[in-house]
């Protein structure tokens, strides 16, 4: 019997660590490999305390989990704005340095480790000496942690991270300060790993470096990755897997200590590579829940037609995360035809507007004065001047190359100008992030979509209502209810955006899976519910059929008249001529010329510049 | 260049059109979910150099590639030379005579100049046929000679665009696929390129098929045109016609 609960203390241990892990990795995207070294941390300063300071269980718990989440945090900054690949290298480096740094200070024991550490007690009560004593405290940090990390995944915090994971500028781009989130989801998941190193010195009495060294990082990988990503059962399943067919082989094959190292490494590299070939969203793909099984399952036997798929919970199963537009949806989401708009305001024809030569008046919004930008020799935008007004729709156009998305990086943050000045409703937002720019009314959209592919339809547009309780790290842990409140109202917010676009119906699908036009529109609804005042529209029309078109240009000219202030880079010049007011026209980063699309059509240098190179 | 000394005198080249060579019928074409190409018609005949005109992103090079076979066609046929290449691999459209140079990454910046022409004539076992061709690019290109031992990547932007055409040349191709030869160059090398491209349908008895965005300096070498807007063609007109129009907005 004591053998079966040490089998349970390990894998809860083990549970522990994967699912901090998989908060980090599955959730926000990033890949430590360092998570066995942030338990160390824990592990070890609970271990010292206990054996040198006599401290007693509780409290060097508690530090221990505070030092790993402290140096956890700490090792998000450099990482906030790296690439992956970096990222890995840089929790690798912190991995072996820290091992090396623990094992060459003598009052940690060295290579030995230290012991014994005093066994656990909790509270001045009996020592928890056999497993079926310890396994009660094991479980219950379990229980703890898996409830941290749910109620964090599924927050809008949560919600967040998962941004994060699939398009990191897009998060930003829709007004997210992604410094908090990495620095908040580093400082749990690591300090998390924390408790896991604690109970595992506790238990075993013993602290060792081996206990926390790289392949252990590597077997908590394997276990996510076996078990599934981006889902917290997977984890603890993963974790049960993992450790018995370690326990299995070690029994059958009773290796010696010094081999055996070797052999997992071997053995859990060898699974993380077949899983990531074979099945890489593991066994329990991302938003599988035994509720959502059951319920597909009542549906099919009600005999509902779609059923099984149309749950998204299943329609992410078979697919791998590399490619979102292998999906799978209900029938009627694959590649559906444009369906017209809830409301079908009349924009067959160019509004008639009356032009005059002058530019239509209306309320500057924004304003960009001198701007310049040089990318090494280049010079991407000289002198660069221009206006967007309330209630307009303003063009930029001009040859390839021209500095037109340029112009969009420099006014939305994501390049900083070398000269000049941007002014947003009397604000000078020149040196602002991207992220302080959206919230402060200007977003964007992106030629390429940069939608989040793994997220539903609702979930991509739901994310970027600002001001949501929820996204606090403090509320979605301690205050569920503002949260819940919270997200009914952001809910609610998204589908409205959702129905002016027309896509209200599509809410539940997987936004991978869309057709291209689809994601065009849903790109707009995301960029309507970050509530800017100004927004930039980065070729609208481009990749998709001319009936999505049509859509696309209705619901520009209703934004229009709403008192939004738009502004779009378009190469199809029979959009621009018939959605925008006023047109840009750009050379080699400087404006030569403005008018209307009708006044530039006249100028003969223009159309040189334009169809050949006068 | 040699290409460059002899300028060309403006006007329709009065070609008759000869046999089809390439027909499209009715081709679409995507990436992964996203269909760019919608019901493309096309064709050129032997002897003939078109244009596919149209903006930024209008499907022009997706439908280059999926003629190719670097890109695998969603629906529609593709006949080359009278036989269905729709979705056959680009290996067998080069053996079957037809070659495309991209738009960028045209050279193998690392290999010298003389590699660079042997490796367009990888599919050629006969040594005498690859130095019959490379005689014939010399003629056309004496620069490509004088810089042989060259790497390729230290060559101006140009010369590398020469070379480009020299690579697509050495496998023998009854038909050039030209993805913006125009782009990255100055007015004047624009002009020689343009130069090049008429004189190898002339004396070469080669078809082209080139997709642009500079018209004005395109029209004068092509027999006929396209244009496309948002991954259809709107237009199909000879050249002659197109040069008699002033203005181009209401294509793009």
């Amino acid at each position: 019997m004591e053998h079966f609960y040490d089998d349970a203390t390990i894998i809860a241990i083990y549970a522990i660590y994967a699912m901090s892990l998989n908060l980090l990795l599955g959730y926000a995207g990033q890949l430590s490999v360092a998570h066995a070294a942030f338990g160390g941390v824990g592990g070890y300063t609970a271990a010292y305390l206990a054996t040198l300071q006599g401290w007693t269980f509780v409290p060097s718990l508690l530090v221990g989990v505070a030092a790993a989440a402290v140096i956890g945090a700490l090792i998000a900054l450099p990482a906030l704005y790296l690439d992956v690949r970096y990222l890995i290298l840089l929790t690798l480096a912190f991995s072996t340095a820290i091992t090396a740094v623990i094992a060459a200070i003598p009052e940690l024991g060295g290579r030995v480790g230290l012991s014994p550490v005093p066994s656990a007690e909790l509270f001045g009560g009996e020592p928890l000496l056999r497993p079926s004593q310890f396994f009660p405290l094991a479980l219950g940090c379990g229980l703890v942690v898996l409830a941290i990390c749910a109620r964090l995944a599924h927050s809008p915090f949560g919600r967040v991270l998962r941004g994060i994971r699939d398009d990191e500028l897009a998060t930003r781009g829709i007004g997210k300060n992604i410094v908090l989130y990495k620095v908040a989801v580093f400082g749990v998941a690591s300090g998390l790993a924390g408790l896991g190193g604690v109970l595992f010195v506790y238990y075993t009495a013993v602290a060792q470096v081996a206990a926390f060294d790289l392949s252990e990082s590597m077997l908590i990988i394997a276990m996510i990755v076996i078990g599934g990503t981006a889902n917290l059962l997977g984890s603890i399943l993963g974790a049960g897997l993992v450790v018995m067919l370690e326990r299995t082989l070690q029994n059958m094959l009773d290796l010696d200590p010094s081999v055996s190292a070797l052999w997992r490494l071997a053995i859990y590299g060898g699974l993380i590579v077949l899983f990531l070939m074979v099945r890489p969203q593991g066994i329990l793909p991302e938003r599988w829940t035994p509720l959502a099984v059951v319920r597909a399952l009542r549906r099919r036997l009600r005999g509902e037609p779609g059923a099984g798929l149309a749950s998204p919970a299943l329609a992410t199963a078979g697919a791998g995360f590399a490619d979102p537009g292998a999906i799978a949806v209900d029938g009627a989401a694959a590649d559906g035809e444009p369906r017209p708009l809830a409301r079908s305001g009349g924009l067959g024809a160019p509004p008639a507007r009356a032009r005059s030569n002058g530019r239509p008046d209306g309320e500057v919004v924004l304003e960009a004065v001198g701007l310049s930008k040089r990318f090494g020799g280049i010079r991407a935008a000289e002198d660069l001047t221009l206006q967007l007004r309330r209630g307009q729709v303003t063009g930029l156009i001009g040859p390839n190359g021209a500095g037109k998305t340029t112009v969009f990086n420099l006014l939305t943050g994501v390049v900083t100008p070398d000269a000049g000045t941007v002014t947003l409703e009397g604000r000078d937002i020149g040196t602002w992030t991207i992220d302080r720019i959206a919230r402060a009314g200007m977003a964007r959209t992106y030629q390429d979509v940069r939608i989040f592919p793994r997220m539903t339809v609702l979930e991509n547009v739901a994310m970027a209502v600002p001001d949501q309780p929820g996204e606090n790290f403090t509320t979605a842990l301690a205050r569920p209810i503002a949260s819940h409140r919270g997200e009914r109202d952001a809910r609610a917010r998204a589908i409205e955006r959702l129905e002016f676009v027309g896509l209200a119906e599509r809410a539940d699908a997987i936004a991978g899976a869309l057709p291209f036009g689809e994601q065009k529109l849903l790109a707009l609804a995301r960029l309507l519910a970050t509530e800017a005042d100004v927004l930039l529209l980065d070729e609208p029309a481009s990749g998709i059929d001319i009936d999505w078109i049509e859509r696309m240009l209705e619901a520009i000219a209703r934004l229009r008249d709403e008192g939004k202030c738009i502004c779009i880079v378009e190469h199809n010049l029979h959009v621009v001529e018939r959605s925008a007011d006023w047109v840009y026209f750009l050379e080699e980063g400087q404006v030569t010329a403005e008018g209307s699309m009708r006044e530039l059509m006249g100028q003969e240098r223009l159309a040189e510049v334009y169809f050949g190179s006068g | 260049m040699a290409a460059a000394e002899e300028v060309r005198t403006k006007g329709a080249p009065a070609r008759s059109a000869g046999r089809p060579l390439l027909e499209v019928a009715s081709l679409s074409a995507g990436h992964g979910r996203r269909q760019v190409v919608h019901d493309v018609d096309l064709g050129v005949a032997e002897g003939e150099v078109v244009a596919v005109f149209g903006h930024n992103g209008a499907g022009k090079t997706t439908t280059l590639s999926s003629i190719f076979g670097m890109v695998k066609p969603m629906g529609g046929a593709v006949r080359f030379d009278g036989a269905d290449i729709a979705g056959a691999p680009c290996a067998d459209n080069v053996r079957r005579g037809m070659t495309l140079i991209p738009a960028e990454h045209f050279v193998f910046g690392d290999l010298d100049v003389l590699d660079n022409l042997r490796l367009g004539a990888q599919l050629e076992r006969s040594t005498e046929e690859v130095e019959r061709r490379l005689a014939q690019v010399y003629e056309i290109f004496p620069i490509l000679e004088q810089r042989g031992s060259q790497l390729a990547g230290t060559m101006s932007g140009g010369q590398q665009r020469m070379l480009s055409i020299g690579i697509a040349l050495m496998s023998g191709p009854r038909l050039l696929l030209l993805d913006e030869p125009s782009l990255g160059l100055s007015p004047s090398l624009v002009q020689q390129m343009m130069e090049v491209i008429g004189r190898l349908a002339r004396e070469g008895s080669l078809s082209v098929l080139l997709v642009e965005q500079n018209v004005i300096q395109t029209l004068p070498v092509v027999d006929r045109a396209y244009f496309m807007r948002s991954g259809r063609i709107i237009l199909e007109e000879s050249s002659a016609e197109l040069r008699k129009r002033d203005s181009f907005w209401d294509l793009f």
